[in-house]
């Protein structure tokens, strides 16, 4: 029982920090070409990237927080350009 | 053998000649009077330098080899709201040999171009070779389309027809239909020209 309440609490934490990242990437119309977003976030230690190539929008979901600026670096060395990023 | 061996060397096939930073291509072009390998790694999103081994058999049918260190520059981008298109500049400076001489000094430039969306890929490219013996173009253009639209993480599929001409290893341009394919970082493409020599590339970008 008290395992049970323990990962609860932990699993709770988590969802109570974690925050979910959207941003739209101009040009982004290369699957192969925009793996170097995902490596680049990984390098962050952030592995649930989704790319969306219809929509041109990347999201993650971590507890890691990422500035907007740090993003944004991180789309410039990708090669493209962000446009709006939300945070939930 | 040679054929297998030069199959899998790193090789640098036509495709964007800087990437994302820190990024590594790996890469091969493979045709029976051309081999093109190389590596190549972006230090910036802007700036790549590699190395390629280039091998052409000549009209006369005498193989010419070619060791280029390289430098390669993202001139000009526009990342569009459903497009990418680019200006790269090419440079390399190396050594070659064929007949009796082993070190003939080689230098090459040139410039490419490219637009693409998720379904029309067009793109141009002029390579410039000059050693003691050669001061001649390199052209080759691309266009292509892929029928079906896949999610990022799935198998990209294309159809491209590429055209090609060098007056050092033939008198006439050569028109290659093939398939491209990617998978996450990993391109393949298979094609076959409409004399029947068949194209061989791979690329894996690190």
């Amino acid at each position: 029982m008290k395992t049970i309440v323990l990962m609860l609490s932990l699993w709770l934490s988590f969802s109570a920090f974690a925050e979910t990242v959207s941003f739209g990437v101009k040009g982004m119309v290369c699957s192969m070409c925009a793996q170097g977003i995902k490596k680049k976030f990984s390098a962050l230690e952030i592995t649930n990237v989704n790319v969306d190539l219809d929509k041109k929008l990347v999201t993650y979901t971590s507890d890691k927080i990422v500035s907007d600026d740090k993003i944004k670096e991180i789309i410039k060395d990708a090669g493209y350009v962000v446009t709006d990023i939300t945070r939930k | 053998m040679k054929w297998l061996v030069l199959l899998f060397l790193p090789l640098v096939a036509w495709a964007h000649p800087v990437i994302y930073k820190d990024g590594w291509v790996i890469s091969s072009m493979t045709m029976p009077d051309m081999t093109d390998a190389g590596a190549s790694y972006s230090f910036s999103p802007k700036w790549a330098a590699g190395v390629n081994y280039w091998r052409l058999q000549d009209k006369a049918g005498d193989e010419q080899e070619y060791q280029l260190a390289k430098l390669n520059h993202l001139l000009w981008r526009h990342n569009g709201e459903a497009s990418q298109a680019n200006v790269y500049l090419h440079s390399g400076v190396g050594r070659s040999e064929w007949g009796d001489i082993k070190d003939r000094l080689a230098v090459m430039g040139g410039a490419e171009s490219d637009w693409e969306t998720r379904r029309h890929f067009i793109s141009a490219k002029y390579l410039h070779l000059r050693t003691s013996d050669y001061d001649t173009g390199i052209y080759v253009g691309r266009v292509g389309i892929s029928p079906i639209l896949a999610d990022f993480q799935d198998l990209q599929a294309w159809a491209m027809v590429q055209a090609w001409y060098d007056p050092i290893t033939s008198r006439e341009a050569k028109i290659t239909p093939l398939l491209r394919f990617f998978y996450h970082n990993v391109l393949w493409e298979m094609g076959s020209s409409l004399k029947g020599d068949m194209m061989l590339n791979l690329m894996v970008h690190l």
